[in-house]
């Protein structure tokens, strides 16, 4: 009962005109800090943070953290609507958001992913409430070896990603974990792998410039090469706002898929450096085992928006319990905001969360309103968004170029961003009309690099014994889940032989 | 005579006129325009929050006549920032640079960049060092650390964030004669979860990146690296000399240098501004107070011999341990 009459104090402290308007404010503008690719939420909270260092501290983080989740809304729009992921979380979202566009189902799509936003924040804050310290808790069992497994349990999805033609997929997958492997070994003294002697590459490849190419860029190449197909985006089909809107059937395929995913990308949020795009990656994972319309998926199954985008807004909202309670940020961008509650007078650590009850619950719940606000400011857009959907191919390829450069050099401020965003754009390209499947490259890339390191740290601290990975609980479960994965089908398909003879 | 009157306000205007444009030329020399303000690392991070904040008392204190920007060029560990700083295709005298100890030793080490070109102008603060436990572990001091290790030669493992926190564990293992672990982490915060979650024994911290968990009594500081005990919350922890390892003690710089070829005269501009800005209060109470930082600021003379000599010491002692191989 504790938390919630603290929670209702808090409501007290965020429910001043002031504090709601600099929650809808932080909403809006996480929205189109979201939009805009390149332009993430730890890049936009660490723009604004100088602007809020003279301001309330409450005040300050119920705006930032707006931001933060309003972030997470807006990921997805670049997503569905041209292929391109406004945010890393929002890579899984492309996967079938940008297919149900190209189908007509754009604003089916759009308003899927606010629906499944929304969800997830909400299961994400009322989990916040009643069990954060908690979670921040059982976060911390997560170590090196831990984090290890769970990673290869994820990594074993990569399997149904490959396509057609397994061998591709698996030339796919070898090249993305190549290019990963590019830059400085954090792990071995900053020694530089495979730079040739360049700056550029001794910083390696950022994740944002090789997602827009690849899924940007070929998409371009693909509406001008195919010309004679129509006008605009959709292939000149009519939209209208009122074919947009869910009906039943589809709200009942994406509740019970937002709920699920909410849970388990809410509890990656806790997870130390976990973050949202691996919440969001996990959840899809996860859907594509158990969900009903697994097939569909990635070919424009709206399960696929809704797990994605639940489960990252659900990250981002659980992001905050390690911050809060234990002054350790679970995210990059927590990290800024920790960062922000130095300037603002307040010392970050695990007395904030018992001594600032003020500044802990209004934050808290101004999550509550700032998600509404959210989700509202969403719906109103989507008429606006879908009409970039008619927009003629003329004008809107150049456009779409024009973004992914702007987005590409925004992540480093760096041109050499841009040449390669624009290499890894005619690779994929070409590797599309050979049938080469290119979310698998995506997919090693993000994962290959935090597997080395959560292997290699495990290793480092057993002193070489692998005896680690079996000796802790939770490391030995989530292997032999892997085990089971890997081996079930082969062993199904061995009694089945067994069964006809 | 009406004629000569006109004649004569004519040349009062004109010369008026250029003398004022000559005035304003003099007044401000220098900037001319922008200066760019380099944070070799991302925003938000603690690299990018001291350009700011200097940004900040500049602007507040009308301490520079013209603008600074802040750019942020992250990558390579301050090696991206620094080979774009210390290119000689730019003014040098209108670039300056953000670079703390450990990315000095990166620079000092890396084959890709040369950066030795950069001119040393300040540096505003010195960071500590701790040796940092989790509470209600079986380490009550340091002592319990070092028969630990004894008895267990390479099986205690303490955190570290980069190459600096590794030699500081270097350090202690030759002076004490030990063999602790260092296992490598992305940064402090995932020291600290590795830590209380019982995954490593030790780590090395900054005291702003603890101070939170030790009044919470979640963490306790063993030992400092520090030349005198700090004080506060940090009084408990007894100095390597107290506890007799007199060579094991380390502080790292946090200063800013300028663009290749930047001028003399430049050099002695930014080092009078930077001298002002770490006398204002704010910078005392913001940054040098808050953080547990030393605050003794050093001018250019003093801070080039000292960023030089300091990197090569580091330098040579990791290579001594295969670091930079």
């Amino acid at each position: 009962m504790g938390n919630f009459d603290l929670l209702m104090q808090g409501f007290g402290t965020s429910f001043t005109f002031a504090n709601v308007l600099l929650a809808i404010a932080g909403g809006f503008m996480g929205l189109f800090v979201g939009a805009m690719p390149g332009i993430g939420a730890v890049t936009g909270v660490a723009l604004l943070l100088p602007l809020t260092f003279k301001m309330d501290p409450t005040s300050a983080i119920i705006m930032l953290a707006g931001i933060y989740y309003g972030n997470m809304y807006g990921g997805a729009y670049s997503a569905i609507l041209l292929n391109i992921p406004g945010d890393s979380p929002a890579v899984m979202t492309a996967l079938d958001g940008y297919p149900m566009s190209r189908k007509g189902r754009g604003g089916k799509a759009l308003f899927a992913a606010n629906i499944s936003s929304f969800i997830g924040g909400t299961v994400g804050i009322i989990t916040l409430t009643l069990f954060g310290p908690l979670l921040a808790k059982v976060g911390l069992k997560f170590g090196p070896a831990e984090i290890a497994a769970l990673i290869l349990l994820a990594l074993t999805s990569i399997g149904w990603l490959l396509g057609e033609d397994p061998l591709k997929g698996i030339v796919a997958s070898a090249l993305g974990i190549l290019i990963s492997t590019i830059g400085m070994d954090s792990m071995a003294g900053g020694v530089g792998r495979y730079t040739f002697g360049s700056v550029n590459l001794l910083s390696g490849f950022s994740f944002i410039p090789l997602v827009i190419g690849m899924f940007g860029l070929p998409q371009v190449m693909e509406l001008m090469a195919k010309k004679q197909e129509g006008e605009s985006l959709t292939s000149g089909k009519r939209l209208t706002l009122k074919e947009s809107l869910l009906d039943r059937s589809e709200l009942k395929r994406i509740l019970p898929t937002a709920f699920k995913s909410s849970i388990l990308g809410n509890f990656v949020g806790f997870l130390p450096g976990a973050g949202g795009t691996t919440g969001s990656f996990l959840a899809y994972v996860l859907e594509k085992k158990t969900g009903k319309n697994s097939k569909e998926m990635g070919s424009g199954a709206i399960e696929g928006v809704a797990a994605s985008e639940s489960a990252n807004n659900a990250a981002a909202v659980g992001a905050f319990a390690p911050l809060l309670t234990l002054g350790i940020p679970g995210s990059g961008t927590t990290a800024v905001l920790l960062g922000g509650l130095m300037m603002w007078g307040l010392q970050p650590g695990p007395l904030l969360f018992i001594q600032q009850t003020d500044f802990v619950w209004g934050l808290i719940s101004s999550m509550y309103i700032g998600n509404v606000a959210c989700i509202l400011a969403g719906l109103i857009m989507i008429p606006f968004l879908m009409s970039i959907l008619k927009i003629p191919r003329g004008i809107i390829a150049p456009m779409i170029v024009f973004v992914c450069i702007v987005g590409a050099y925004s992540v480093n401020n760096n041109m050499f961003d841009v040449w390669f965003m624009i290499a890894a754009g005619v690779v994929a390209y070409v590797m599309q009309k050979h049938k080469y499947p290119i979310a698998p490259i995506l997919l090693a890339f993000v994962l290959a690099p935090r597997f080395e390191q959560a292997i290699r740290r495990a290793f480092s601290i057993s002193n070489g014994s692998a005896k680690i990975f079996i000796e802790k609980p939770i490391s030995a479960a989530l292997l032999a889940a892997t085990a089971i994965f890997i081996f079930a089908p082969v062993i199904m398909k061995l009694v089945k032989r067994l069964r006809t003879k | 005579m009406k004629r000569t009157l006109i004649a004569l306000l004519l040349v009062f205007i004109v010369t008026g006129m250029v003398s004022a444009q000559g005035a304003e030329e003099a007044a401000g020399a220098y900037p001319e325009r922008p200066v760019e303000f380099v944070a070799p690392a991302s925003a938000g991070g603690g690299t990018d929050t001291f350009c700011r904040l200097i940004v900040d008392i500049i602007n507040k204190n009308d301490l520079v006549d013209g603008n600074i920007v802040v750019i942020n060029k992250p990558g390579g560990g301050g090696t991206v920032g620094a080979a774009y700083a210390s290119d000689t295709n730019r003014d040098g005298n209108y670039t300056l640079i953000a670079i703390n100890g450990a990315q000095a030793l990166g620079l000092r080490a890396s084959t890709e960049v040369d950066a030795s070109n950069l001119v040393p102008i300040a540096a505003l603060a010195m960071d500590n060092v701790l040796f940092v436990g989790a509470t209600g572990s079986q380490y009550a001091d340091f002592d319990d650390v070092i028969a630990a290790a004894k008895s267990n030669p390479g099986g205690i493992n303490v955190g570290v964030a980069d190459n600096l926190d590794r030699l500081c564990v270097e350090m202690i293992n030759d002076s004490v004669g030990i063999e602790l672990n260092g296992v490598y982490f992305d940064s402090a915060g995932e020291i600290s979860s590795a830590m209380l979650g019982g995954h490593v024994d030790f780590g090395i911290m900054n005291p702003n990146e603890c101070i939170g968990q030790i009044q919470a009594d979640m963490m306790v500081p063993l030992a400092a690296f520090t030349e005198k005990r700090l004080d506060g919350d940090f009084a408990s922890a007894p100095t390597f000399a107290e506890l007799g390892y007199e060579d094991v003690q380390f502080q790292m710089f946090r200063g800013i240098m300028g663009g290749a070829g930047m001028s003399a005269e430049t050099v002695e501009y930014w080092s009078a501004v930077f001298e002002q800005v770490a006398a204002t209060d704010q910078w005392k109470s913001d940054y040098i107070n808050k953080r547990a930082l030393d605050g003794n600021y050093m001018g250019a003379a003093k801070f080039g011999p000292y960023a030089t000599k300091n990197s090569e010491q580091l330098f040579q002692m990791g290579k001594k341990i295969g670091l930079f191989e």
